[in-house]
């Protein structure tokens, strides 16, 4: 078992927009470390601090040693961030102008540091010093061990990485999958072994990366998963139907099997029907309520009790300051958690992708080269809504932690919203004993004549959020009618109902960044 | 009453021309002060009559002042009510401090105040007033002289023989982001005023924040991380700190502070005003405060209301439910809140307490930013 393969790269170039393109190398071992140990002393005697110089003497060192087929002498720089930490990596090296610190990562090859400039610091855990290794010394990363490290102001290394480079593309592209939340007990947290899972898949790319990374995971780590996948028609030509075939290849691809649930089939009305009635304006509120039930009657379908859903990073902060924005209280201590039951269903949802940048999950996508679609609901969204969407990649221009850093800050909140009609609002998964079967009762449809007169419920029940089940379709609803069905009932009389009022447990109405602009995953939260 | 035709008449007081137009209504000069005070005046409530708070005794409230719009608006504002509660059968009322923070000693660009510190004196007979430089940090904080290397690690070598200033300057001179800068400074300035409070036994803290600058106040801790930390920096009530934060001013935007500021002419010689941010800096180049700053004001014009709802969501947090193992940010001086499901970066857990720092100090330490 020989076979090495040397790696790399990926680029993001900022010009207002930024481009990204691939460069990948493949090679046998051509470097040793003591040469390039050697190189870089020589390096820095002949150029001292200034590192340019020193990168460039490295570069044409390499060069005469092993010609140029396997350099990359381009100055091509890749954004790197890992395991917390943030970088930028010349094709050759690690480095950084501004320091960072982070977790080393477990990889599955050595890795020699020959530090050019300034001094990095690592800790093993056990140890009470730090280990330093200044300027000109040599950083040994042994194979499978683990540090947490810092690169102050200026520190330039030379980095140079033997073994099976392969898994550590992974570290370097997707942080949060692979190294802060150290994978084992992230699963153990949110899947058991076993457990039929549900991707909530709708084509567009997060979805498309869930279920490629969980699948990649389940088959490495021996999760014992069964993964399927679950994706919604909310029957709108021209957007749904298109997705839906990226969909349909996607479950060719990962061998998972496919069930759509279409809002036709459940409520007799489609999406594109619904906007013909009331308009553009407010249809999202309706996409969104049927979307949460058609979720969990979905999986119900397939008998599966846990949902996952591509939500990222940016979309649980845009969620959480849309919330801090209109004042929604409730929804802002249920928003971020990763893990949500809810009172209206006894099945979970989970968000794994959480702590994951958009841009990450791009890079991932591209790199991995996955197959999946990108275009915006063609009913597009709210001019407020886009505004949140523009501060969060506005901050992600100042810091791009600040999206990590939101994130965290509605974590915080969630603990600290107030107990309301005394229910918990934590964020731990709530009243999953209290939730009773949902049994598949059929929804009326359009044509299905409904009573017109409900028989009046005793009003003590509404006030204290009983829960029971809606009285028209017997989804569980702290209401007599379930919020599904007031807003068919106001369809069905050709009587548009766009008011929508804030209702504990009916509806989450949960954002996604790229929800309305890219329209792949599966609306969700519970 | 005949003989008096007026063309655009108070629509409070029918007597006078109006003015200015505050939430849709012309008012003229006194009725627009009233207006404006009356909203202050129902928050100071709790100090002017004492409620809850022992009716005899001293009862110390701290009013830090920038000489900004807002601080110095809040100052008049106060020491009227303290002219009116100075009258014979009135209630016991409070006594007010006024903290300066000398602003050439933040940043050395600003000029040196002093002549306003003296007619501040003269205008305010009732208030008494202390002025000190940001580097007193050192003599009424005296571990953060620790705590500050520890907190800069290897960028900052820090020398103990120089001057207090000195070495302050050094440690503010590792923090190079906009954005760190501006957290880092703020809080090297609430712990100022908390020690100072403190230290001369004050009940509270009346802020000078207005409703627009606490919206953004809200959506920038919550952008760097400092969720938890809502509960004091934009909510009435006890602080972590032992101290009751009031924000008088929470019912009134900048704006209105303006047009009042502009009624007196005392005022208008004390505020500096703020060096407004230019259009033309890249976003990227401001700092998170002030893209939030911009962002409440360009949104507030579209959706009124919105802003003020993200102070009131803010408000509706309970510090009491925060669950935190009771270690404190060696920087920041807040309860580290460790609740469960809350992202917590790899960190050594051998950290000695002044090396103990919250999420968002640690985003905002050298090296990081």
């Amino acid at each position: 078992m020989r076979t090495f393969t040397f790696a790399i790269a990926l680029l993001a170039l900022f010009t207002g927009v930024y481009r990204y393109m691939d460069a990948r190398l493949e090679q046998f071992y051509i470097f040793d470390p003591a040469h390039l140990h050697d190189l870089s002393q020589r390096a820095i005697a002949a150029h001292g601090n200034d590192t340019r110089s020193v990168v460039q003497y490295i570069v044409s060192g390499l060069d005469e040693k092993v010609g140029t087929a396997n350099l990359n002498l381009d100055e091509e720089w890749v954004f790197n961030n890992a395991g917390g930490a943030m970088g930028a990596m010349y094709i050759i090296h690690a480095s950084t102008a501004i320091g960072t610190e982070g977790h080393t990562g477990r990889h599955t090859a050595d890795d020699y540091f020959n530090i050019l400039q300034g001094t990095q610091l690592a800790y093993v855990p056990g140890s009470y010093e730090p280990e330093v290794y200044p300027q000109g010394s040599v950083h040994h990363l042994h194979r499978g061990q683990v540090k947490q490290y810092k690169m102050d102001d200026s520190c330039f290394a030379l980095e140079y990485a033997r073994g099976w480079i392969p898994p550590m593309l992974f570290f370097g592209y997707a942080d949060t999958f692979s190294s802060t939340l150290d994978f084992p007990t992230f699963s153990n947290s949110l899947f058991s072994p076993g457990e039929r899972i549900a991707i909530g898949a709708s084509g567009g790319k997060d979805s498309t990366v869930l279920a490629s990374v969980l699948k990649t995971l389940n088959e490495r780590y021996n999760y014992g998963l069964d993964l399927c996948l679950l994706s919604i028609d909310e029957g709108i030509k021209g957007y749904r139907d298109d997705s839906l075939e990226t969909v349909k290849r996607n479950s060719r691809q990962y061998e998972m099997s496919l069930v759509i649930v279409g809002y036709g089939e459940l409520y007799g009305w489609t999406m594109d029907q619904v906007v013909e009635q009331i308009g553009k304006k407010g249809n999202c509120t309706y996409c969104g309520v049927f979307r949460r039930q058609a979720l969990d009657r979905g999986a119900e379908r397939l008998g599966i009790k846990h949902v996952v859903t591509g939500h990222n990073a940016d979309d649980v902060a845009e969620t959480v300051m849309m919330n801090l924005l209109r004042g929604d209280a409730p929804r802002l201590s249920r928003g971020t958690s990763i893990v949500t039951g809810s009172a209206a269903s006894d099945i979970k949802r989970s968000k794994p992708l959480k702590y994951a940048y958009e841009k990450e999950i791009v890079l991932y996508a591209h790199h991995k080269q996955l197959d999946y679609f990108s275009t915006e609901c063609i009913y597009s969204p709210e001019a407020f809504r886009g505004s949140a969407r523009t501060l969060i990649k506005d901050l992600e221009k100042i810091r791009p932690s600040s999206i990590l850093d939101i994130v965290r800050s509605g974590e915080e909140m969630a603990a600290l919203v107030p107990i309301a009609d005394g229910r918990q609002a934590t964020s731990a998964p709530a009243a999953e004993d209290e939730s009773a079967q949902t049994a598949a009762v059929p929804l009326p449809k359009r044509k299905a004549k409904q009573p017109k007169k409900a028989p009046p419920a005793p009003k003590a029940a509404v006030k204290k959020q009983v829960l029971g089940k809606c009285e028209r379709c017997g989804y569980i609803s702290s209401q007599p009618v379930c919020h599904a069905c007031t807003l068919l009932e106001g369809l069905n009389k050709n009587r548009p109902k766009t008011a929508i009022e804030m209702e504990l447990d009916v509806e989450e109405e949960e954002s996604s960044t790229t929800l309305r602009r890219q329209m792949e995953q599966v609306q969700l939260t519970g | 009453m005949p003989g008096k035709e007026l063309s655009d008449p108070c629509m409070d007081c029918r007597d006078h021309d109006a003015i200015l137009t505050i939430r849709r209504r012309r008012l003229c000069r006194n009725c627009y002060i009233r207006f404006v005070s009356y909203k202050v005046l129902r928050r100071t409530e709790r100090y002017r009559f004492r409620k809850g708070i022992p009716k005899t005794g001293p009862c110390k409230l701290l009013l830090p002042l920038s000489y900004g719009l807002c601080s110095s608006v809040l100052l008049h504002m106060v020491h009227e009510q303290m002219e009116q509660l100075s009258k014979p059968h009135s209630p016991p009322g409070f006594d007010l401090h006024v903290l300066i923070i000398e602003p050439s000693s933040i940043s050395p660009s600003s000029p040196s105040h002093d002549r306003a510190f003296e007619s501040l004196k003269q205008r305010f007979p009732l208030a008494s007033f202390t002025q000190l430089p940001l580097h007193s940090i050192f003599e009424l904080v005296p571990n953060l002289q620790h705590i500050l290397p520890n907190y800069a690690g290897q960028a900052l070598a820090d020398d103990t023989s120089r001057s207090p200033k000195e070495r302050l300057d050094a440690f503010r001179a590792t923090i190079t982001s906009a954005t760190s800068i501006a957290d880092v400074d703020f809080i090297l300035l609430n712990r100022l005023v908390i020690a100072f409070a403190k230290s001369i036994d004050c009940l509270g803290i009346l802020w000078g924040d207005s409703d627009d600058r606490l919206a953004a106040k809200t959506l920038a801790n919550v952008a760097t991380g400092r969720g938890s930390s809502l509960t004091w920096q934009v909510s009435d009530g006890m602080s972590p700190f032992e101290l009751e934060f009031s924000f008088p001013l929470r019912d009134l935007f900048t704006a209105e502070l303006q047009n009042y500021a502009i009624l007196f002419s005392e005022l208008t010689d004390i505020i500096v005003p703020d060096t407004p941010l230019s259009e033309n800096v890249l976003t990227k180049n401001l700092s998170i405060d002030q893209l939030m700053m911009r962002y409440v004001s360009s949104q507030g014009e579209k959706y009124p209301g919105v802003m003020s709802n993200v102070t009131r969501t803010a408000n509706k947090l309970q510090a009491s439910r925060m669950s935190t193992d009771g270690s404190k940010c060696a920087l920041c001086a807040t309860f580290i809140c460790n609740s469960e499901g809350v992202l917590n970066p790899t960190r050594s857990t051998n950290d000695s307490p002044s090396h103990q720092f919250c999420y968002a100090c640690d985003r905002s330490r050298p090296g990081l930013s």
